[in-house]
């Protein structure tokens, strides 16, 4: 398998792997301590109308996919703020209605869309190098916003209603918190596609939280663990011919499925 | 000295219920307050509006003359236990510390020598100073309420605002919880609401009763009337072993 090495395609892969990894570590953690799973899959899915907007419009589908994933985090930002009671039929509403603006925006563009498949069920073999720039560029974006703000993220994270009461700006910090969830699910739907994106924000962040106690130890074992997990994926896909964002995803479910079995064990052990 | 909290005429509604009505209540520098009042009654909401959290439907509120937006960081609040997450990922320093984050200037905001060192010297006062480094989520529950207060103490607030701070506490030290308030008492007003009147009537120095309408009384002493007015039930509470007057004996008055 290191032979494989010599081919650029197989070496974009393991790199949009790594940056993905780290991506869905830092902001992944946020995803599970805040339990925004459910958001994380709304936004993503609503991605999809973007993908399709960029195949009707002749343009880069990402570009689309960063444009509605933004657009359906703030809407449900600013939403959650008002009301809290109708948040999770709306992100039901955004979900579906992303995917079907998607699903008709191709339909009506002439021609057959190649790589419409890997869209939604990722295909990391496919991940051209111009993808692995704007990959990078994110990445920076997420890591340095989190560097900065991470005691504010914290605050509001944990607590936001004191967070108010301390005049930090919560409606702001909350929004901008979503972005980058945003933008950390355009990074991850080269790796697993829109309809998988949900797995992997979330397990390298639950399978973490089992062994510390911090947030920010947190983020690097969420980081350890979704490298391991996408590498090991992308390895075994190749191996056995088989998708790619598939196996990833049924690595890293084998691996929460192990890490809740021996978390129930230890907690049993202690009594 | 204007004082510290005012309501005047204060209505708030929530989801088409009035759930305070005509609620006029005023905080003192040197006050120690109780409030008491059946669950349901709109005790969290009367401190959510002092916070500005709940905006009023009629009626003034105000912070040491100012909105309670702009001068609610001069409070310390300890909200109800039932509302954290102690699964969050966090130690106490990093909790109590969290108090602190509203005067560090932003819009970076790293902690500073001088948060630590009142985080420390909140955490020694609340007696939690070797817990620090522990997370949150395996200290007991009197240990994670004094997390609580530690962390409305460490932004040095004139006033205290405690929601239901007895809850976890185990009964033997809740005697031990009342003496911390009446220590810090001498530092800055406390206003404390709570469903549990025979503990609180001995240590607060004013009480009122709030099922939505308030019921002052200017002292502590609690009326047959009052208690009738706002828990409709007064047979079964005194059944329960409820006195008409509490009252510490007026000997221990200054």
């Amino acid at each position: 398998m290191i032979g494989l090495l010599e081919y650029e395609f197989f070496r974009n892969a393991l790199l949009a792997g790594i940056l993905a990894s780290a991506a869905c570590g830092i902001v992944g953690t946020y995803v599970v301590v805040r339990k925004m799973s459910f958001i994380s899959g709304g936004i993503s899915h609503a991605a999809f109308g973007g993908i399709g907007l960029g195949y009707f419009l002749g343009f880069d589908p990402i570009l689309g996919a960063i444009l509605f994933s933004l657009v359906s985090a703030l809407t449900i930002g600013m939403i959650s703020r008002r009301n809290l009671r109708s948040m999770d039929t709306l992100i039901g509403v955004l979900w579906a209605t992303g995917m079907a603006i998607g699903i008709l925006l191709i339909a009506w563009t002439p021609g057959y869309a190649p790589d419409l498949f890997s869209y939604l069920f990722g295909n990391i073999l496919l991940v051209p190098a111009r993808d692995l720039l704007l990959m990078g560029g994110l990445l920076v974006l997420i890591a340095g916003s989190v560097i900065l703000w991470y005691n504010e993220f914290q605050a509001i994270t944990f607590d936001d209603e004191y967070a108010t009461i301390e005049n930090l700006p919560v409606g702001l910090l909350h929004l901008y918190l979503l972005s980058l969830v945003a933008l950390t699910v355009v990074m991850l739907i080269r790796v697993v596609g829109v309809i998988l994106v949900i797995a992997l924000l979330t397990i390298p962040g639950a399978v973490s939280r089992l062994s510390t106690s911090r947030l920010h130890t947190m983020m690097v074992g969420a980081i350890v663990i979704g490298m391991l997990v996408t590498l090991a994926g992308i390895g075994l896909s190749y191996a056995i011919n088989a998708p790619s964002g598939a196996t990833i995803i049924l690595v890293a479910a084998m691996v929460y499925g192990a890490a809740m079995v021996r978390d129930r064990v230890r907690f049993r052990a202690r009594g | 000295m204007a004082p510290i909290v005012e309501m005047k005429g204060v209505w708030v509604r929530l989801g088409g219920r009035s759930v305070l009505e005509d609620v006029n209540f005023s905080l003192e520098q040197d006050d120690f307050y109780g409030v008491i009042g059946p669950n349901g009654g709109g005790k969290t909401t009367l401190i959510k509006v002092i916070l500005g959290l709940i905006k009023p439907w009629k009626g003034e509120v105000t912070v040491q003359g100012e909105n309670p937006e702009k001068n609610r960081h001069l409070l310390g609040y300890v909200p109800q236990y039932r509302t954290y997450d102690f699964t969050y990922p966090l130690t106490v320093r990093e909790m109590v510390l969290s108090g602190r984050l509203g005067l560090v200037p932003g819009p970076f905001r790293k902690y500073r020598g001088e948060d630590h060192e009142k985080a420390r010297a909140a955490m020694e006062m609340m007696g939690i100073g070797d817990l620090s480094d522990r997370p949150i989520g395996e200290l007991s529950g009197g240990q994670q309420q004094r997390a609580i207060i530690a962390r409305a103490l460490v932004s040095q607030p004139i006033a205290l605002l405690l929601d239901e701070p007895t809850t976890h506490v185990d009964p033997q030290m809740e005697e031990e919880f009342y003496e911390i308030l009446r220590s810090l008492h001498k530092r800055m007003a406390i206003l404390l609401v709570t469903h549990d009147m025979t503990a609180v009537s001995a240590y607060v120095d004013k009480i009122a009763c709030l099922n939505r309408r308030l019921f002052t009384h200017g002292s502590k002493e609690i009326s047959e009337d009052m208690l009738e007015a706002v828990y409709h039930c007064p047979i079964s509470l005194i059944a329960h072993g409820v006195p008409h007057r509490v009252l510490r004996s007026h000997e221990e008055e200054p």
